[in-house]
């Protein structure tokens, strides 16, 4: 059962369309990311969420019940939407202790004195930090208010918990910990998680299903981690993802060359199921650490060669830039695969070998393709 | 406004909007406050100068205008304020640079010293003074013929360079707290680089430190012009004496001399719109020169600039800024505390000369002074409570709400701040006087109105201060939380900004508590103020009982500043 119906959502600032025609279905019990680059709307979809803002057109439903409809002038205000809310700043309230902060929502929900205190003190207890109960936020590290702000969404809401961009201000360790706490947090409570982020690798980490929004507000893909990462819809997520290398390739009857500056390459075609709409210009996309190096073959016949420009080591994986064809790309391999296998000597000329790539479709004035 | 406002809601209701019923509630209530108590009173001078009846009718205007002793005041304002703007840039400016760049020792208690011009109003500078130079009367001149056998005076403080001197010394710490700040911020490796370039200290100061800090001083230079212009305490007290006008205390005399009538009023109303037009352009004027001049490289945070050491120069400079500020500073205050102990006014100042006899004629019989005092505890305090209120709101509709129509809301809310309090009153009566039906004339009421409407922008920008502080994701958890948006504001954004509330109530308070412009057009028999009790005693020639009532205006100010200092430091806590 979806708990959270968008549909058809667009939310306009004055003239400024900033999403436009959005639909979305938040299933109960899940914990969905929604990511994309600074300033695509993510914020802006939250708190029309929220009804911090109202849409200019479109329905949002939460548990089947419409919160926002335009159409037929439902505009349910913030206070009545039950949603628990950590912000971006935390906005835990600098003038009330910690367990003020937590009471809060559940004074306002009339919820008695008593029973107030006891779910109060065990929602600090869930987030460790009940050692904290009658410190001022003023007194407390980014980590330990994000925490705070997040026992008074836990205490404010069971059902749903929107978090912005929570843990983005805090050092890598800590945000590591923090996300695999969320994680934890949402799994034994069982509370459904909106999860808005910029950061690929988080979103990753922690949600069930991923969504990818691009600049313009647009949904560009949805589905589990798993199937972002494998199959991306189209060249911007996949670039969105990561480090990415992208080769052009044209195809040419049941050949497929790699266009090159400097020699005709043919490479095998094994790997790959074009479909048929696709035009004869293509783009292979790989990712550096799915690429190969080995040492040329005797016989070379639909190897594709590339010269080693740089090699630099990094600790954990060499790190290579590679010609091929005048086209540069970067590859990665552990360490110590590279020792076991021989790191290759920069000048050197390998056989170059992609792993489960993709293939997209290019524009026809993509410059990569003019020789 | 009609169009205005029906266009807003058409706006509210066509797109997204943050909140909702309250927030355009707050919105009308600021504008109509703001428009009966601020923009009605401007109105009414122009209506009342330029119609007679319903018809258009220059001939008052131009008469006023054309008079010569009124030209001889346009000229006076015009002359004292371009000196006192003159000589309190050149002050300010040379103190800044001594405190903020050079090695000089003392700096804290020198800072303290400046701070103490602000707390005072002018005329108690202005009664100091004459206590001292008045021609014949004045203590350092009878000292001086003493000393010459000769009849005549050391200086005259009865003219306009005396004028300009008093109003020079309360006035030039505009410029230096501007500049000192602007100093401060600077970025010293700005000054440092042209040093290793090879630029010399005086090329330095000249081409890399003064262009830095030219917008700090022309907005310091343009606050003195304008409180120069409108004011009216020290050339009222030195100048009348001797004939020599201004346009505000030509407007004063031109009101009282004709007792209320409605010919005077309107005459005053015709000298009020050329002082205003004065005014304006010099804003104007500040307005291209600040055009001119922004750098960002001022910024926010302090940095600690490189000192450049005073060496040889170090003593005479130190003696030079102790001995001014004690004479601008001290000597006043001093002269004021002793006279009001005096048995009579030309006695000399010796102990037994010396007599508790004023303090207890004013405190314990004078029924006038003990009415101004309780009279300005209640206007103080309760302007300072409803204006602290007002700006909390209009800052809140401003920053918080943005309505389409807030900048009209911002104008309106800034307006007194460059509308002379005498002109202000002159309005305040075409308005309260029983033109709308509602006559308020000679009741405190009146004076409360002028003062609301007076001091509404400092309570709006102190308030817009502290709300810019307040995140609205604060407001909005509370909202997510279950709190409706009157909850979110009371538990929430209030106390947030309850420590900048206070610290505006005592703005206010302050000012309020000494006021004496506006207070002086509108009492009437039984609604003196303390400023105007101590004017009015002090024009009696009741100089030492107006010294003993200054002295305890002084008592309740420097209280009052105390616990604005006690508050704004508890505020850190926070």
């Amino acid at each position: 059962m979806a708990i959270v119906a968008m549909k058809d959502v667009t939310v306009q600032y004055g003239k400024n369309v900033v999403i436009e025609g959005l639909s979305l279905e938040v299933e109960k019990g899940e914990n969905l990311a929604i990511v994309g680059p600074s300033s695509c709307g993510k914020t802006t979809l939250m708190r029309a969420l929220c009804g911090f803002i109202k849409i200019a057109h479109g329905e949002i439903s939460i548990t089947d019940t419409i919160v926002s409809s335009p159409a037929k002038r439902i505009m349910v205000a913030p206070e009545n939407r039950r949603i628990g809310v950590v912000f971006q700043d935390y906005a835990v309230w600098p003038h009330l202790t910690v367990i003020e902060n937590i009471i809060y929502p559940l004074k306002k929900r009339k919820v008695n004195k008593v029973e107030a205190k006891e779910r109060a003190y065990a929602a600090l207890a869930q987030v460790k930090m009940s050692d904290f109960a009658d410190r001022l936020p003023s007194q407390l590290s980014g980590g330990q208010q994000q925490r705070v702000a997040l026992a008074r969404a836990l205490v404010s809401s069971a059902e749903l918990i929107v978090l912005d961009e929570p843990i983005t201000n805090l050092d890598a360790t800590l945000r590591e910990e923090m996300a695999y706490e969320i994680r934890n947090l949402q799994k034994t409570i069982g509370v459904t998680v909106i999860y808005i982020t910029h950061d690929q690798e988080t979103a990753m980490t922690i949600s069930d299903r991923m969504v990818i929004m691009d600049k313009v507000g647009k949904i560009r893909q949805l589905g589990t981690p798993e199937e972002i990462w494998t199959h991306p819809t189209d060249r911007d997520v996949y670039t969105f993802l990561g480090v990415s290398n992208f080769l052009p390739l044209v195809r040419d009857r049941e050949q497929i060359r790699l266009v090159s500056k400097t020699e005709p390459q043919t490479i095998g075609n094994t790997f790959f199921d074009i479909p048929k709409s696709f035009g004869s210009n293509l783009l292979l996309a790989s990712r550096p650490m799915d690429i190969r190096l080995s040492p040329l073959p005797e016989t070379d016949v639909g190897v594709v060669r590339g010269v080693v420009q740089r090699v630099t080591y990094l600790g954990n994986q060499f790190d290579y830039i590679v010609d091929i064809g005048g086209h540069e790309i970067r590859v990665q391999e552990d360490s110590l695969e590279a020792f076991r296998r021989g790191v290759p000597e920069e000048g050197s000329v390998r056989a170059v070998e992609f792993l489960s790539p993709s293939l997209y479709e290019a524009d026809a004035h993509d410059s990569r393709f003019v020789i | 406004m009609k169009y205005f406002l029906t266009h807003m809601f058409q706006r509210k209701s066509s797109m997204g909007d943050r909140r909702f019923g309250l927030d355009q509630g707050l919105f009308i209530l600021s504008l109509v406050i703001l428009i009966v108590t601020v923009l009605f009173p401007i109105l009414m001078i122009v209506i009342r100068t330029f119609f007679k009846g319903t018809q258009l009718d220059w001939r008052l205007f131009t008469q006023v205008v054309l008079a010569p002793e009124n030209l001889s005041a346009i000229i006076n304002t015009v002359r004292i304020a371009f000196m006192v703007t003159v000589f309190g840039t050149l002050l300010g400016l040379f103190y800044a640079w001594l405190i903020g760049r050079s090695d000089i020792p003392l700096k804290g208690v020198m800072k303290a010293l400046f701070t103490i011009p602000y707390m005072f109003p002018p005329f108690f500078g202005a009664m100091a003074w004459s206590l001292m130079l008045a021609p014949r009367s004045g203590y350092v001149n009878k000292l001086f013929m003493q000393i010459t056998g000769g009849t005549s005076p050391l200086l005259n403080i009865n003219t306009i360079g005396g004028i300009v001197f008093v109003e020079t010394c309360y006035y030039f710490p505009f410029v230096f707290l501007q500049v000192v700040s602007a100093l401060e911020r600077m970025d010293p490796t700005l000054e440092e680089s042209a040093r290793i370039a090879g630029a010399g200290q005086w090329y330095v100061i000249r081409k890399i430190t003064l262009p830095l800090v030219l917008p700090a001083i022309a907005a310091g230079a343009m606050l003195i012009l304008i409180s120069s212009l409108s004011h009216f305490g020290v050339p009222a007290i030195l100048g009348f004496s001797n004939n020599i006008f201004t346009l505000p205390t030509k407007i004063y005399q031109l009101i009282n001399r004709s007792a209320g009538s409605f010919q005077g009023i309107r005459e005053g109303a015709s000298l009020s719109i050329l002082l205003v037009v004065v005014v304006v352009a010099a804003l104007y004027l500040q307005r291209l020169v600040l055009k001119t001049g922004h750098y960002d490289i001022i910024k926010g945070k302090s940095m600690r600039p490189m000192l450049i050491k005073l060496r040889g120069a170090k003593i005479p400079m130190l003696s030079i800024s102790l001995v001014s500020l004690f004479v601008i500073v001290v000597v006043p205050l001093f002269m004021i505390f002793i006279v009001g102990f005096l048995k009579a006014y030309g006695l000399p100042l010796k102990l037994e000369n010396l007599t508790m006899r004023n303090y207890q004629y004013i405190l314990g019989q004078s029924k006038m002074v003990q009415d101004s005092i309780v009279n300005s505890l209640f206007l103080s305090v309760s302007s300072g409570i409803i204006t602290m209120f007002l700006g909390v709101m209009i800052a809140y509709v401003v920053i918080k709400v943005k309505p389409k129509g807030k900048g009209f809301l911002e104008i309106l809310s800034l307006l007194p701040y460059s509308i002379p309090g005498i002109v202000l009153a002159i309005g305040v009566i075409l308005v309260w006087s029983g033109a709308f039906g509602v006559n308020l004339y000679n009741t405190i009421w009146i004076i409360l109105i002028a003062y609301i409407a007076r001091y509404v922008s400092f309570a709006m920008k102190s308030a817009s201060a502290s709300l810019e502080q307040v995140h609205y994701s604060l407001e909005e958890a509370a909202r997510s939380c279950g709190a409706t948006h009157l909850e979110s504001l009371r538990d929430i954004t209030l106390p947030l900004i309850r420590p900048g509330m206070v610290a505006g109530f005592f703005l206010i308070f302050l000012p309020a508590m000494r006021e004496l412009t506006t207070s002086v057009l509108l009492y009437g028999p039984f609604t003196r103020t303390l400023g105007v009790a101590i004017y009015a005693i002090n024009s009696e020639g009741n100089t030492v009982q107006a010294s003993a009532l200054a002295t305890v205006a002084i008592g309740i100010i420097v209280a009052g500043n105390l616990a604005l200092r006690f508050i704004t430091k508890e505020r850190k806590g926070l």
